[in-house]
């Protein structure tokens, strides 16, 4: 890749409209409302233009902002752009030439730009009288030369949909006939024609494949499939056109591009079309009514990518390329030559779209396993067998391996090199990451080279919606722990065509092959939640638990409910109704004998918001792991924590009485209803980006007032005393003591997440992702908020700083240098073999991976630790004391003789 | 050894006070003889061995003991002296151990280590040599209370090892607290379990 440049994450980073130019190309963002410049060679931004508004908030967001950008096909050097009220035009050298304010009246909706070598017209629906005026603007000054208006059948919203506007044409889709509204370019010819074009059945779309001063191409697709080209010519020196259908055969899935050059003498056409693993191309050039020159290509797929998502043909210096976006967001650049087809450059753009991670441990080596088998048995008669045929069978292997290292050499090294990727490390550093993508491709990527170990294409695939994100649940239903088992993993994802539909996906983490028996595509109910069983039935796997609207509860693969759940401990379930603003609380008893696989949900507790929606619900990491009770103070006497492992953080958002934002925190425990702590933050923007954990809370937000990132930590204690030591229960009164402190952030916030470690000894450290691609480690104990406004010497003794409200970030805690990483949506850290390490994966347009050390390396040795100078100094020192023992006897034998 | 030899006394029942009898008897000169002959045959090892034996048997050289002569009403007054120095040795020690751990001061550094670690050495030393402490006494046949002298000598070193345990103490260095023990804390099991969030639809 030679360049790249990642634009913002707001709307001013959404891209409308891209103009290509032979060195550089405008891309028109933000609605119309910015243009710049990129050059093609290096990337640079040559020049950026925003556009001139004075009324910003008269009606921001609360109508939905509508762009049309246009090239002027007279002057290809300029560029028109319509962003509702606002009419403005740019050179391609980043000049503004002109920029106008259309006035603004509720009932007039500007729709189509259109332009001619004189004028720039825009087309707007007058609601009241059903009439669509049209105005003439000047091209070099925008004055606004004349208007005219014609009757219009359609309302706003079918224009914007059904109608797209070529030259001077509109072309509106009226059901079964294409509408052909020709507007006059000049001020004598005021004529309005509209011309119809009928199909066999419903037209479902228009694409304008190719359009010049005098001549243009258009596909018509209807609903059963039929897809129709029309070639339209311009009449000489009228504004009018003539058109005729192309015959071409086409298949219902099959896309069409069109691409000029200049050697040529028309346009050539593409047409494309995915069949399984094949792709399918047809190149013909159009001759005024026909086509002539057909060539066929065909190109195997690598893998499944499902249908065509975008096509794009050119010609490049005698170059045939296609570039072909597919439904699994792979990016193809195919190049078509005589010889045939050529996959060129194939990238797995889907995975700049993760949605859900998890990670499994690498699978034993035969050695470890048979350690394990080894200490495995009970007996010890038969302990004491299996230690000594291990052993024997051991000592054979060990034969095995020398005599094949003899005979075969190195020959199948990269073989074994291969295997010996696949099998945990001593230390457990190594894993795997499953990621399941956006467009429903799933990775299992390795952790120690990045490689893509394998993929799977799920092409029915839609994730669930999650407030403003999507989500798809992805589960261990068989760890790794196992070795006499393969793991296995489960996504649970919608249908793409019926979203009521549930589909499950059961695969081997290690190779991605789908396990039959715990994939299913019917589940018959509609799935309100899905969740993991908490005590492994069969085999070591876990089952699924689905809550259906009904508030019913079923396991799949179907289990009794005494099995998949524990009948001594009480499982509570809440689910948060959005229609309701309400979290419910369910209470599910379940008899030891009871052998139903399904039963109903009992409701105990409601909490309802009133006056403020609930944006996001955050849970701690399953992997969360307390090791201390409390915290020692500076007088030795014990702070005990209030750790809660059913709490999770609800943030809500809200306007109040005088207009003012807010930004509710709450901590709900789920078993019993009640709310732990709750923060209200005035002048406060969301996103509020949270990490819960032990018995602390820190979350981030945007304070509008002083214009900064703030991050708000709070602690939770029992007290002086704990209520009980062995057991916790959601029901004990315990009124847990809030410690809170608020603090500024250096930077904007993009995800934040706390490191994880096996036992939760190591402190905890805080990543947080910022907009300008660092991934910042910054130590809790700088959260604390227990951090004191003066230091007295029992807090120093407790090893607390002193608060300062700015959290001072120095550049060595940047843990990915100056590879910057943008738009980073999530991360996600697991715990190592080690106590002191714990791995981080952020994802989001970019990946990366590291392993951080919250409390530096104290489980291991230091990598500059010199095992040479440590061996060799023993050996020296051993052998220099025999040395010194012998000349000390002689010694002492002449001193005896003297 | 060679210098230890020369200061033995030859049994003699009058009172006088030192006597060395420089004749030697007819065995030890056979012996010289015997071990010159030897020196001229063979080599240099033997020769010292013989030279060895000549010194161990040198000149006044007595292999019986020599009786206390003194006085016995003389005897008994030294030796309670005597014994109750040795039983009171710890405690007469005390002062001097208690100034050292004033000044090795309650912060962690190399020296208050050391100090701490010889605080405790001593008294467990001391206790385990009791009675090696005392075995010349017992040799002299003091048996009537000897058990006392013990039991102060004990005690006296129980008195170190209070002082000991006193600065550990104030050093912060003996679990007392709950803070000491909660890393042994077990971790609270739960009661309930809960499972949940957003529905789909």
């Amino acid at each position: 890749m030679r360049w790249r440049k990642v634009f913002e994450t707001n709307e001013y980073g959404k891209i409308d409209r891209i103009i290509w130019y032979d060195q550089e190309s405008v891309i028109i963002s933000g609605q119309g409302r910015r243009a710049r410049s990129l050059r093609y060679a290096d990337g640079l931004e040559v020049w950026q233009l925003a556009a001139t508004t004075t009324n910003t908030n008269s009606n921001q967001d609360t109508v939905a902002k509508h762009c049309q950008v246009i090239k002027n096909r007279y002057d290809p050097g300029t560029i028109h752009i319509l962003s509702d009220d606002l009419l403005w035009s740019v050179s391609s050298y980043g000049e503004m030439l002109w920029s106008i304010e259309i006035p603004i009246k509720s009932t007039l909706k500007n729709l189509f730009l259109l332009s001619t070598s004189q004028y720039v017209i825009v087309g707007s629906l007058d609601s009241n009288s059903n009439q669509l005026q049209v105005t003439y603007y000047s091209k070099q000054d925008g004055q606004q030369a004349f208007s005219s208006s014609l009757p219009w059948s359609f309302n706003a919203k079918d224009s914007l949909n059904k109608c797209s506007t070529m030259n001077n044409l509109i072309l509106c889709s009226n059901n079964e006939e294409l509408s052909i509204i020709t507007i006059p370019t000049t001020t004598d010819d005021t004529n309005v024609k509209t011309r119809h074009i009928k199909a066999s059945s419903k037209i479902e779309q228009i694409r304008i494949l190719y359009e010049s001063t005098t001549r243009s191409v258009i596909l018509i697709k209807s609903d059963n499939g039929e897809t129709k080209i029309y070639q339209f010519n311009k009449k000489e020196s009228t504004s009018e056109w003539d058109f005729n259908e192309l015959n071409i055969q086409m298949k219902s899935n099959s896309f069409i591009s069109i691409a000029t050059d200049k050697n040529l003498a028309g346009q050539q056409i593409l047409e494309a079309s995915a069949n399984d693993q094949k792709l399918n191309f047809h190149v013909s050039t159009i001759n005024e009514q026909t086509l002539t020159n057909t060539r066929s290509y065909s190109v195997e797929l690598p893998e499944n990518m499902g249908e065509i998502e975008y096509l794009a043909y050119s010609v490049v210096k005698n170059t045939q390329l296609v570039t072909l976006r597919m439904q699994d967001g792979s990016l193809l650049v195919i190049k078509l030559a005589d010889n045939g087809a050529e996959l060129i450059l194939h990238r797995d753009e889907a995975l700049s779209s993760i949605i859900s991670v998890e990670t499994f441990d690498l699978s034993l080596s035969i050695t470890q396993m048979r350690i394990e088998e080894e200490f495995g048995g009970t007996g010890m008669f038969s302990m004491f067998t299996k230690r000594i045929s291990s052993q024997v069978s051991q000592l054979i292997s060990f034969f095995l391996r020398l005599l094949d290292l003899f005979t075969h050499g190195n020959r199948n090294r990269d073989y074994l090199d291969k295997q010996a990727a696949l099998v945990r490390d001593e230390f457990n550093l190594n894993k795997i990451l499953i990621v399941v993508t956006s467009v429903g491709k799933v990775f299992g990527i390795l952790t120690q080279s990045g490689g893509i170990l394998w993929k799977n294409f799920f092409p029915n695939f839609a994730p669930f919606e999650h407030f403003n994100a999507v989500h798809v649940p992805l589960f261990h239903i068989r760890s790794a722990a196992h070795y006499t088992h393969e793991p296995l993993a489960s996504i649970v994802y919608r249908d793409r065509n019926s979203l009521h539909d549930t589909h499950i996906r059961t695969f081997n983490p290690y190779t991605g092959d789908l396990e039959n028996n715990l994939t299913t595509s019917s589940l018959p109910y509609h799935v309100k939640r899905v969740f993991l069983s908490t005590q492994a039935v069969d085999e070591f796997c876990k089952v699924l638990l689905f809550v259906d609207t009904n508030n019913k509860i079923h396991t799949y693969p179907s289990v009794p409910l005494s099995r998949a759940l524990s009948t001594t401990i009480p499982t509570y379930i809440y689910l948060f109704d959005k229609s309701e603003q309400a979290f419910v609380g369910y209470y599910l008893s379940i008899d030891e004998n009871d052998q139903k696989t399904s039963t109903n949900l009992k409701e105990v507790w409601r909490v309802s918001f009133q006056n403020e929606e609930v944006i996001n619900i955050h849970t701690r990491l399953s992997s969360d792991r307390v090791h201390s009770a409390g915290i020692v103070l500076g007088d030795r006497s014990v702070l005990y924590k209030y750790t809660n492992p059913n709490l999770i953080a609800v943030v809500t958002e809200g306007i109040d009485y005088q207009k003012v934002p807010f930004v509710n925190i709450y901590l709900l425990d789920t078993v019993t209803g009640s709310v732990k702590l709750s923060h209200t933050h005035k002048r406060v923007k969301s996103p509020v980006h949270i990490v819960l954990s032990e018995n602390w809370i820190v979350y981030t937000y945007y304070n509008q007032r002083y214009r900064r990132y703030e991050a708000v930590s709070s602690s939770l204690f029992e007290g002086e005393a704990q209520y009980n030591y062995s057991t916790f229960s959601s029901f004990d009164p315990i009124e847990p003591v809030i410690q809170s402190k608020a603090y500024i952030l250096p930077y904007g916030v993009n995800a934040i997440q706390v490191t994880t470690t096996e036992k939760g000894i190591t402190s905890r450290d805080i990543i947080m992702a910022t907009p300008n691609g660092m991934l910042i480690e910054i130590p809790w104990i700088l959260f604390d908020p227990r951090r004191p406004l003066d230091l007295t010497p029992m807090d120093r003794e407790e090893g607390l700083i002193m608060y300062t409200p700015e959290i001072m970030v120095n550049f060595e805690s940047v843990i990915n240098y100056y590879k910057y990483v943008y738009n980073i949506r999530g991360i996600h850290t697991v715990a190592t073999g080690l106590e002191s390490t714990s791995i981080v994966f952020a994802y989001g347009l970019d990946l990366f991976f590291t392993r951080v050390f919250p409390s530096r390396i104290f489980d291991q040795l230091k990598d500059d630790f010199d095992f040479m100078i440590i061996g060799w100094s023993t050996v020296a020192f051993v052998v220099g004391s025999f040395v010194a023992k012998r000349f000390a006897s002689i010694h002492q034998t002449k001193k005896a003789w003297k | 050894n060679i210098s230890s030899t020369t200061s033995s006394v030859r049994p003699v029942p009058s009172r006088r006070k030192w006597f060395v009898d420089l004749k030697p008897s007819k065995q030890e000169r056979l012996t010289i003889v015997a071990a010159a002959a030897a020196a001229n045959n063979n080599d240099g090892a033997v020769a010292t061995a013989a030279n060895d034996a000549v010194s161990l048997t040198s000149l006044g050289f007595s292999e019986q003991k020599v009786a206390d002569l003194i006085p016995q009403e003389d005897d008994d007054r030294l030796l309670a002296r005597r014994s109750w120095d040795i039983a009171l040795g710890p405690l007469k020690q005390l002062p001097m151990n208690m100034i050292f751990a004033w000044m090795a001061g309650n912060s962690f550094s190399l020296m208050s280590i050391m100090i701490v670690v010889m605080l405790f050495q001593k008294p467990i030393q001391t206790i385990f040599s009791l009675s090696s402490a005392f075995a010349s006494l017992e040799q002299e046949g003091v048996g009537g209370n000897i058990w006392l002298l013990k039991l102060v000598y004990f005690l006296g070193s129980l008195t170190h090892l209070a002082l000991a345990l006193y600065k550990c103490q104030s050093m912060g260095l003996l679990p007392t607290y709950n803070s000491d023990w909660i890393a042994f804390a077990d971790q609270q099991t739960q009661m309930e379990v809960t499972a949940g969030g957003f529905s789909y639809f």
